[in-house]
């Protein structure tokens, strides 16, 4: 079972009609999608719209997406040939050398839609940031090495329980607690 | 929401939640909308824990891109598949098949054949044989001389190749049927 997996029967769900579906997808790869048109827009409202553009050109193509590749790939280039055709169409010159989908998640890809942030999205951005920070400070050592091994190494549960020496369920419960106690401080902050 | 909802949830952002498990987390997932929300602040915290950048503006997308949909109708969404790649080629090959054929027509041999082999089938079959050895039977495939069969075959090749350019083997069809119907000319 992996990530790909539960994107595809998310894709499912969509293409039999389930608009919800869709929407966790978007949810889910808002932030990367934004970041990646973040690299050949300087402007952070182009960037939302030809972001939002990219995102109903992969629901009104999801038909003929057939699970060949993963959702992120699929959706990455549905990105960069949007963006690149709205550059065009501005009379502007985009860029020739792509990123590939795995390098750009590397970058620091979002610098430029932070540059054209408002104020109150700066603000909020580094509130996100300092208090997700702050919480993990304050885990326990096991919760903040599990949720750390996961999020930044990208290890898989076995991997973890392997590295912990605990079983693979006692990993899901601590990443579980770990994700609770950051939550409870970022919910506030942006729950309507 | 409940805790072993959320629980569930935090394995299915990570891809840990076997199949059925996954569906079942899935289907509590679009039907609630707390959850939904916790999932996107789960994924908020794994970009802020991986380094990645995180935009505060970027959180507006999914919003629009669900006030932008929500008008429209559900999209007929049969993932649609590619006709395979020899069907792409039938009108070509039903083209060639028909030439074929009309070759096959015009240059058949009448009469009798060098090193033709009697039947060793009944006596009535023989019978039959002796008879279009001897040409007192007419050959109901061959009639060369027949202008009128001529200009109707050429019209029925003028017609397949129209049709055959199409998709579909609507052309070929046609054709064969008319000129496979016993009887006719």
């Amino acid at each position: 079972m992996s990530e790909r997996e539960v994107d595809q029967a998310l894709v499912e769900r969509a293409q039999s009609g389930d608009r919800r579906a869709f929407d966790l997808l978007v949810l889910k790869y808002q932030q990367r999608v934004g970041n990646l048109i973040g690299r050949y827009l300087r402007d952070s409202s182009e960037v939302l719209d030809v972001t939002q553009d990219a995102f109903l050109k992969a629901y009104r193509a999801l038909p003929g997406f057939r699970g060949e590749s993963a959702f992120y790939t699929w959706i990455y280039r549905i990105a960069i040939n949007t963006v690149k055709n709205h550059m065009v169409a501005q009379g502007r010159r985009p860029p020739g050398d792509d990123v590939d989908a795995e390098v750009a998640e590397q970058l620091d890809v979002g610098g430029r839609l932070r540059e054209t942030a408002t104020p109150e999205h700066e603000l909020l951005r580094d509130e996100i940031a300092d208090n997700v920070q702050a919480a993990l400070d304050h885990l326990p050592d096991e919760l903040r090495t599990a949720i750390v091994l996961r999020e930044f190494e990208g290890m898989s549960y076995e991997e973890i329980a392997a590295a912990m020496e605990c079983p693979i369920g006692t990993v899901r419960s601590r990443i579980f607690r770990a994700r609770e106690a950051i939550d409870k401080r970022l919910r506030p902050l942006i729950t309507p | 929401m409940t805790e072993v909802s959320r629980q569930t949830l935090s394995a299915l952002l990570d891809g840990e939640c076997s199949g059925p498990e996954m569906h079942r987390a899935i289907d509590q997932l679009l039907g609630d909308e707390a959850l939904r929300q916790c999932w996107e602040r789960y994924h908020l915290i794994g970009h802020v824990i991986g380094r990645q950048p995180v935009a505060g503006e970027a959180r507006a997308i999914a919003p629009r891109v669900r006030a932008t949909l929500a008008p429209e109708a559900v999209l007929s969404m049969t993932p649609t598949r590619k006709p395979p790649r020899l069907a792409q080629f039938m009108p070509l090959t039903a083209a060639i098949a028909a030439g074929f054929m009309l070759v096959a027509v015009f240059l058949v041999p009448v009469g009798p054949r060098e090193g033709f082999a009697p039947s060793t089938g009944t006596a009535d079959s023989r019978a039959a044989d002796d008879a279009l050895i001897a040409g007192t039977v007419p050959d109901q495939r061959l009639r060369q001389n027949d202008s009128l069969l001529r200009a109707r075959l050429e019209q029925l090749v003028v017609n397949h190749h129209e049709r055959a350019a199409g998709p579909g083997l609507s052309g070929f069809v046609s054709y064969a049927t008319v000129v496979g119907r016993p009887g006719q000319p």
